[in-house]
């Protein structure tokens, strides 16, 4: 029962929050991950059993909206809660401490459950110029990085920053800025992309980590539980893509009747994540429901992917811009060309010598 | 280099050397072939001939002669090919940013069965060049490559929309490189009619009106 | 906020999945009622057409018992018209649909009371005695 108190299930109690409630929760997250129902039950008696200080949460070069996202809430919820518990100790926006005292609870976590705890990081990892443009007390968010996940069980690069550069590393990535997976290459890392990702997304793949291990990832390190699908494979609207029915300006009629968004440049076939199943705020919208084309933010460098309005068949730079000199170039290659040949021309006309039959008959032998 | 690179640089930077090199190369062509300028003409002309020629470019579209029963295989894919480029939706989107023109699509499976259509056209005309002895005898590797590179676009861009070929992300990016090799071999091999064809068929055309031979 | 209702003009018609769920659950009471293992279904994990979902909660109907959950939100628990086979319906406190699940038991797990929150009830009934002795006295 003391033991309890180290543990989840003690802040449960703690909070008034029955068994019962719990139970719920890892019911809907066992759901939305596509695990069997029955897991639900050993899920709950798993994360009821894990305790303080498994979790560290880096925070590099990002603007914070991960976090924000994840405890987006303007009334607590279970999922704050557990991500409360389990994160309290180092959390740059979320803990108590500050200073150096935040500094000494870190490499505390670090000593005492060495090889054991989960690194969570979001934002980006500048590296130019020894990584200055981004440091924590003194330290450079590599050395950070490369200290922490030495001891880590493993890596969770939350949001599109730390998993593939996101912001920081858009043309011309003027601070160097890198993924986790860039810097970090012995440990297993998941990411979870997403400008912001989806609150139960993080939270059902934490979950997930904490009591069953890593989950299935696809071939850029994505859960394949919720990033397995585009969002074009899910979209209520592709009834409209098949049939051919495209709003072609915002508030048009066809965007009223609510028309697929592919000439609004929607980037949806492209982009993994679950936005078309989970949604956002608990279910009640995504972008393309509310009327804008998704602007493929769990993919890479969707910030240098051409313009979000563009439709995904037209390309990202400007070829046209070419047209005029392309012209002149292949115009006057093309009468330098037509000259020498001209010339060529005049030559074997100069050279040309008329025979006779007889000389043919005497020429056998060439 | 991962998925959504490979199709960055498709749409980006390959489209653009690729639209360079096909621009450059076909605006040399066709001044190559000004350059060469015309014999000079030694008999009295019963017309200048101008009118003819462009009379030519547009009667060699139709099938000769009036006979719609003789359509081949070959007129099959050439006008299936300019459909499925001009009003596949997406197409359309690509056109109206490159151009600033824009004109309406259509449907989908309209496109759809002009695709199939001129994928089998495509491979019956290779088909033909196999088995007819004089085809055969007369084709040479650049007609074959000129065959495959009209080719890929078609079955890749097919088989793209309908989600063939493993992840869609990656089959999108060979479509669009396969459309990039295309236009990059056009200027250099026998594709370059796409463009002469106006200039030859106008010659042709000239040069029987001045004759005075009904073309 | 009530969810946008958006037109979509293509049907969903029934696809015969309802009644495949209907033999699932057949095999898995049979299962319970000989070796009491019981069995979840995760109805939003099976490809049901709305009109599957709406001919099966048709053909599985409403039993004697009707149970209300209040915790985050109501969940709603409903044994069907053949017993040993219970509808479960979880929503969030926006009353948006947040799990729904079919159990082959004699009773839903949720539904009974959690050992650790009967231990937590240990604890403050003793309190709670304690306290109504200290305010009894003269």
């Amino acid at each position: 029962m003391s033991d309890d108190k180290q543990r989840l299930a003690g802040e449960l109690q703690r909070h008034g929050i029955t068994r019962r409630a719990f139970m719920k929760f890892c019911t809907s997250v066992a759901s939305a991950m596509a695990l069997s129902p029955a897991m639900a039950t050993q899920m709950a008696d798993r994360l009821a059993a894990i305790q303080r200080q498994s979790v560290i949460w880096l925070s590099f070069q990002e603007c914070t909206g991960c976090t924000e996202s994840i405890t987006r809430s303007h009334k607590p919820s279970l999922e704050n809660l557990i991500f409360d518990f389990v994160s309290l100790d180092y959390h740059h926006t979320l803990q108590a401490a500050s200073g150096h005292a935040a500094e000494e609870a870190r490499e505390a976590a670090m000593k005492a459950h060495g090889g054991k705890y989960i690194l969570l990081v979001d934002g980006s990892i500048p590296i130019k110029d020894g990584g200055v443009y981004s440091t924590i007390a003194g330290m450079t968010n590599l050395d950070m990085l490369e200290h922490m996940a030495k001891d880590a069980a493993a890596i969770v690069a939350i949001g599109s920053c730390a998993a593939f550069g996101g912001l920081p590393a858009a043309a011309p990535n003027p601070t160097g800025a890198v993924p986790v997976s860039d810097i970090v290459h012995d440990k297993p890392i998941i990411n979870i992309p997403g400008c912001p990702p989806i609150p139960v997304v993080m939270t059902g793949v934490l979950a997930h980590v904490l009591t069953f291990g890593i989950p299935e990832l696809d071939g850029m390190g994505r859960p394949k539980a919720f990033y397995g699908d585009t969002i074009h494979d899910r979209c209520y609207r592709r009834p409209y893509y098949d049939r051919g029915l495209f709003a072609k300006s915002f508030d048009d009629e066809g965007a009223r009747k609510g028309w697929c968004l592919y000439e609004l440049g929607c980037k949806g076939p492209i982009t993994h994540n679950a936005c078309a199943t989970v949604k956002w705020n608990n279910g009640t919208s995504f972008p393309i429901q509310s009327g804008h084309g998704c602007i493929g933010c769990s993919e890479p460098d969707f910030w240098d992917a051409g313009g979000f309005y563009k439709a995904l068949s037209t390309g990202s730079a400007n070829p046209g811009s070419w047209a005029a000199a392309s012209l002149a170039v292949g115009a006057a290659a093309g009468l330098a060309s037509g000259f020498l040949n001209k010339g060529a021309k005049a030559e074997a006309e100069r050279k040309h010598q008329a025979i006779t039959v007889d000389d043919m008959r005497g020429k056998s032998d060439e | 280099m991962n998925e959504i690179e490979l199709l960055n640089w498709a749409r980006g930077p390959g489209l653009t050397y690729a639209t360079i090199i096909m621009v450059v190369g076909l605006t040399l062509r066709v001044f190559e072939i000004l350059m060469l300028g015309r014999p000079h003409e030694y008999a009295e002309t019963r017309s200048s001939g101008v009118e003819d020629g462009i009379k030519m470019v547009f009667k060699r579209s139709l099938p000769e002669p009036r006979n719609w029963k003789r359509i081949t295989a070959s007129y099959i894919f050439h006008v299936g090919i300019l459909i499925v480029l001009l009003f596949f939706i997406p197409h359309t989107q690509l056109f109206r940013d490159v151009f600033g023109w824009f004109w309406n699509g259509w449907p989908n499976y309209i496109i759809d069965f002009f695709t199939v259509l001129s994928i089998a056209a495509m491979l019956y005309t290779l088909v033909q060049r196999f088995t007819d002895p004089a085809r055969r005898i007369l084709s040479h590797m650049s007609d074959y490559l000129a065959w495959l590179v009209t080719f890929l676009p078609l079955v890749t861009g097919y088989m793209a929309f309908h989600r063939l070929g493993g992840d869609y992300t990656t089959m999108l990016a060979v479509h669009i490189l396969s459309v990039e090799l295309l236009m990059v071999a056009l200027p250099f091999s026998k594709l370059t009619h796409t463009v002469t064809f106006v200039m030859s068929r106008w010659y042709t055309g000239s040069n029987l009106g001045r004759r005075g031979i009904k073309s | 906020m009530s969810p946008l209702s958006l037109q979509i003009e293509v049907a969903q018609p029934k696809t015969g999945m309802a009644r495949a769920v209907l033999g699932e659950l057949l095999d898995h009471l049979k299962i319970f009622a000989t070796s009491g293992l019981t069995r979840v279904i995760d109805i939003q994990g099976l490809p049901l057409s709305d009109a599957d979902r709406d001919e099966l909660t048709g053909l599985l109907g409403e039993g004697e018992v009707s149970a209300q959950l209040n915790s985050f939100g109501q969940s709603q628990i409903n044994e069907t018209r053949y017993a040993g086979i219970w509808w479960l319906r979880h929503y969030t406190e926006d009353s948006a649909l947040l799990s729904e699940l079919i159990e082959i038991t004699d009773m839903p797990d949720i539904l009974r009371s959690q050992q650790a929150d009967i231990t937590s009830a240990i604890e403050h009934l003793a309190q709670t005695i304690g306290q109504q002795a200290q305010e009894n006295k003269p």
